[in-house]
């Protein structure tokens, strides 16, 4: 029965959307306050019906029943509990779930929380939401049915992939979604807008902590899922340029671009346009990741012709999505007028340059993405787009908006005077160039790009700590004070300062495990020593284990410094007999200055019988990749905790003139 | 039980929606809410100026700017919102949402199918159990018999492989019996089964030698023609599959089960290579023996006296019966002489023919059509 109570809720939600897609809008419009609010009511009943589907769906996973094609295609009794439960999002179908649950999460949370959003507002932002909702839940019931039923049943499911077994990777996808999907509150917040055609100070408030809210979990999601790749699947590596990768990096760099941009209308009034079409172009590319993953096209243009249904469906939603809206934008922009002016000088334009270098970052990885798309539906050739074309696209645009992102907070709004940043900031400068120069000095045979990355990493960490002393007047007031100061500042500001130090940590992570990273693949038998960044590994041999469902090869390898022992490191090669694969188990000395990274797997080639195929990585730097990433995540909700509405007054210098415009 | 499930959750979902009807009127309207927030935003500097974290022509700046923002949001027109009105929109969707649910779910749920958890399918997993355990020891005997163990015994151990889809296992199996002089025709196809099923439906070169030898014992089987016929089109030249497939359904001396399969295959390549789809009519013979009675016999039979037009029919029916003898295996035959006798009230010999018929249709795969529609006849034939 459960099967059923789950179809049924699914369905019974679907004609709830409809009446929500309807009925509050129409309200708005013509002031009935019963349809306006019985998006209330149709909000909440939408996430109970589809948490409900959820649950049943999850349920049938758990007890493994196989009278669910879905759960026959991706479980197996055998798998552990936890995988179970995870396999509920594991399918297309389940993640349409997922997906379509988290959309309705979020409805509901305005819906119920946004208690100081005006109603006319919030009925036009819940229709909107409700579009989506209809879009999606009659995607799954009509293309791809998570409760399609087989019956006589199988006596077991037929996944059982080990490598899919991870728990980094279990819990990926739903912090991902909840990115992805987040942006969807904030895009029908921007449609909204349109509609009503005001955008405003307060309007930007309302939005903030759903941008937010959206942006921290798809940074963590992004992190996670580079941890996991890094970790299991024993490349070495932590991010390909992956058209999956992408599609959740796309989102991210706009969803960045938004944020700042968000902030430019709640202090400024003004980027109202810019603000606007970042949240229109941010769901779009969630929704063109979805499609990217979820139709097939990624492993062939031509699969994706060859069952067709899902993906035209999907592809006619993106349409609509996409052209319905851009084409609202087009029409009702112009009349959301412009809001101040700025100079040149002023954090408004720090925050324009910002929002063009992510802008055009992204339309870069766009390209190399969808490119090899192109050429196979055209030309029938395979080709891909791999990391050298994205560094020498990607990296030119982040390199001076890292640069920028020092200057910036350090920017008054309106006009800046740019003779008095300099003054602030000549040492930070100095620093930096100290920095890249001692960098240089240790490291001659790193490229050159690299160097000055450093220095550029450590220009933005220094002035971003600049800019908070500034703000708590450090060593200018005695200590006590300064740090009742910090104590009040506005969590929004300590916010930004940690993510800011976070960027600054990720250019460290990443230029130092790409730039300086040193490999040996090599055979190695019992007592063969490599010698790899000042460490000295020696081979010990290998012996054979039994797990709980596979058979280890693990190896032993010890690792000298300067003669004496530091460390001991067991890397693994598992056999899986009933899957009938095997995976990589790395082992990894971590430490802050770097990562020391073994895999070991069997030579291919019998007349190598007794030598092993060991790969040996030192990886500086790494780790500061995650740390920055949990800053940028924590940073991000120190801000979301902030209910305040941010002011932004032109500095007391120039008050006479705050009063009209500038030019 | 599960329709009530059902009906609970639709009239939940209706009364939510009815409830809405008795809202109070009063909501935010844009200009208040915006006047809120920035009232809030007001005593936010004052408390900020207060804690020092301000100076005070900062804030003094700040509190013109808001103080602006204040004026344009109370030149906002505050639109009073209408209470009750719009009721019988309200109504209409608790009505039509359990409607429409009810609707689409008769088109798409399976409401028959009951929820089967693993734990609850005791005795299916049991089966199953024993079954391996059999397979198991079954391997186990073979494997330790020292002549290797009969053929027949791999056959059985190859077939229930098969069945359970461990078809690496199967391969093994059958490769004992394939290199064997007894391996026939049958086991070498059913060795080049498991090979392909074994790559998920690639043909390896290995089950491509295997197709070949069953191949070159016998170029008339239809099971041979068919895997050789699927190793031509991986190979690249659908043509040639097609071909093979429709010279050999033009041999066909009557309807087979297979042809409907080929005649679907052919037709998946005919598109490759771009050939118009045949039918399987176009390869079945024509009935040459007209088994009824010719225009002459009626014209003689009407002028016969009742007992002359029984004995007539008699002597045809004998005519069918002596030529079934013939031609046992003739299921078409056999249903119309079942017919016949019980259209004369010859009970016995009715049954008699309709087992007969009853047998060979059992003979048939569980998915030829001829096999449902030769149980509705018999069915006739009793009542």
């Amino acid at each position: 029965m459960t099967p059923e109570i789950g179809q049924f809720a699914l369905i019974l939600a679907l004609a709830v959307a409809m009446v929500q897609s309807i009925l509050p809008i129409a309200g708005a419009s013509t002031g009935r306050v019963l349809w306006m609010e019985s998006a209330k009511t149709t909000a909440a009943l939408q996430v109970t019906l589809v948490a409900i589907a959820f649950g049943a769906l999850m349920r049938s996973f758990v007890v493994s029943d196989f009278t669910i094609r879905n759960v026959v295609e991706n479980s197996h009794s055998l798998k552990p509990m936890i995988f179970k439960v995870a396999g509920t999002w594991g399918s297309h179908e389940g993640s349409l779930l997922l997906w379509t649950l988290i959309l309705v999460i979020f409805g509901a949370g305005v819906a119920l929380l946004g208690r100081n959003i005006p109603a006319g507002l919030k009925a036009r932002t819940l229709s909107v939401q409700a579009w989506i909702s209809v879009g999606f839940l009659s995607f799954m019931l009509f293309t791809s049915n998570p409760f399609d039923r087989v019956f006589p049943p199988p006596l077991d499911g037929t996944d059982l992939n080990p490598l899919l077994q991870d728990i980094g990777l279990a819990m990926h996808p739903p912090l991902l979604y909840f990115g992805y999907v987040g942006f969807s509150i904030v895009f029908s917040f921007a449609v909204a807008a349109l509609i009503e055609g005001r955008v405003d100070p307060a309007w930007a408030r309302w939005v903030r902590p759903w941008t937010l809210t959206a942006w921290i979990s798809l940074t963590a999601g992004i992190a996670l899922g580079s941890w996991w790749a890094y970790y299991e699947l024993g490349w070495g590596g932590w991010w390909f340029w992956d058209p999956v990768e992408n599609a959740s990096f796309m989102p991210w760099l706009l969803g960045t671009a938004l944020l700042h941009s968000a902030i430019v209308t709640e202090k400024r009034d003004t980027f109202k346009s810019w603000t606007i079409l970042l949240a229109i172009l941010t769901f779009s590319l969630s929704l063109l990741g979805t499609f990217i993953v979820r139709s097939g096209i990624l492993t062939s243009v031509h699969a994706f012709a060859v069952d067709p249904a899902r993906g035209v469906y999907i592809l006619g939603l993106l349409g609509v999505t996409i052209v319905g809206s851009l084409t609202l934008y087009a029409w009702r922009a112009p009349q959301l007028g412009s809001g101040g002016v700025f100079r040149p000088i002023s954090r408004e334009a720090g925050l324009l340059l910002n929002n063009l270098l992510l802008a055009t970052a992204t339309a870069t990885v766009l390209f190399g993405t969808l490119y090899p798309l192109f050429v196979e539906a055209v030309t029938e050739e395979k080709i891909s787009v791999g990391p050298p074309y994205f560094n020498a696209t990607f990296i030119p645009f982040m390199l001076p908006l890292v640069i920028i992102m020092g200057v910036g907070p350090f920017l008054s709004w309106k006009r800046a005077d740019l003779p008095g940043i300099w003054q602030r900031l000549r040492w930070v400068f100095g620093v930096a160039i100290g920095v890249a120069g001692i960098v240089w000095y240790f490291q001659t045979d790193g490229p050159l790009l690299a160097v000055v990355s450093i220095g550029i990493a450590a220009w933005v960490f220094v002035a971003t700590l600049r800019e908070w002393a500034m703000r708590i007047k450090l060593f200018d007031l005695p200590l006590s004070q300064s740090l009742r100061r910090a104590r009040n500042l506005p969590r929004a500001a300590h916010g930004m300062t940690l993510a800011h130090l976070g960027v600054a940590m990720l250019v460290l992570g990443f230029v130092g495990s790409t730039a300086w990273k040193e490999e040996r693949v090599l055979f190695a038998r019992p007592g063969t020593t490599v010698e790899i960044a000042g460490f000295e590994v020696i081979f010990d041999g290998v012996e054979q284990l039994r797990g709980p469902n596979y058979i280890a090869q693990q190896g032993q390898l010890r690792v000298l410094k300067d003669g004496s022992e530091i460390a001991t490191l067991h890397p693994e090669r598992r056999s899986y007999p009933v899957a009938g694969t095997s995976t990589t188990e790395s082992a990894i000395r971590s430490t802050l200055v770097g990562d020391l990274y073994v895999t070991i797997s069997e030579p291919a080639a019998d007349t190598a019988s007794g030598e092993w195929n060991l790969r040996i990585l030192y990886e500086p730097l790494v780790n500061w990749i995650w740390i920055g990433a949990t800053m940028l995540v924590l940073g991000g909700s120190l801000s979301l905790s902030d209910r305040r509405l941010r002011v932004g007054a032109p500095s007391p210098k120039s008050q006479s003139s705050a009063l009209q415009p500038a030019e | 039980m599960i329709w009530f499930v059902f009906g609970a959750m639709a009239s939940i979902t209706a009364l939510l929606f009815l409830s809405g009807l008795y809202r109070k009127g009063e909501v935010l309207n844009r200009k208040d809410g915006a006047l809120a927030i920035l009232k809030d935003q007001l005593s936010e500097i004052d408390a900020d100026q207060e804690r020092n974290l301000i100076s005070g022509t900062e804030a003094a700046a700040a509190k013109v700017e808001i103080k602006r923002r204040i004026l344009t949001a109370g030149r906002l027109e505050a639109r009073r919102s209408s209470g009750a009105s719009g009721r019988s929109a309200i109504l209409a969707s608790a009505i039509a949402v359990p409607l429409v649910t009810f609707v689409l779910y008769s088109q798409i749920g399976s409401p028959e199918i009951k929820s089967q958890p693993l734990a609850s399918r005791g005795a299916e997993t049991q089966e199953a159990a024993n079954l391996a355990e059999l397979t198991q020891k079954l391997k186990a005997r073979l494997e330790a018999d020292e002549s290797g163990g009969p053929s027949e015994g791999w056959r059985l151990l190859g077939r229930t492989y098969m069945r359970m889809g461990r078809y690496d296992a199967a391969v093994d199996a059958f490769e004992h019996v394939a290199v064997r002089d007894d391996a026939g025709i049958a086991t070498l196809l059913q060795f080049a089964e498991a090979l392909i099923a074994a790559e998920n439906g690639v043909v390896t070169p290995h089950a491509e030698r295997v197709i070949e030898q069953a191949f070159e014992m016998d170029s008339n089987d239809p099971g041979a023609i068919f895997y050789r016929a699927q190793a031509l089109e991986q190979d690249g030249v659908p043509g040639e599959a097609r071909a093979l497939l429709i010279d050999r359904l033009k041999r066909a001396d009557r309807a087979y089960p297979w042809m409907e399969v080929f005649v679907s295959f052919a037709n998946r390549l005919g598109e490759q290579v771009g050939k118009y789809p045949v039918n399987l009519a176009d390869f079945l013979p024509k009935p040459q023996d007209v088994r009824g009675p010719s225009a002459a016999d009626i014209e003689a039979a009407q002028d016969m006296s009742v007992e002359e037009r029984r004995a007539f029919v008699r002597s045809m029916v004998d005519r069918l019966a002596t030529r079934m003898v013939d031609d046992p295996d003739d299921l078409e035959g056999w249903l119309r002489l079942a017919e016949a006798y019980s259209a004369l009230g010859d009970v016995d010999a009715a049954q008699d023919a309709a087992t007969k018929a009853r047998n060979l249709a059992e003979s048939l795969p569980e998915t030829d059509p001829t096999r449902a529609a030769t149980t509705a006849r018999l069915d006739r034939i009793k009542k």
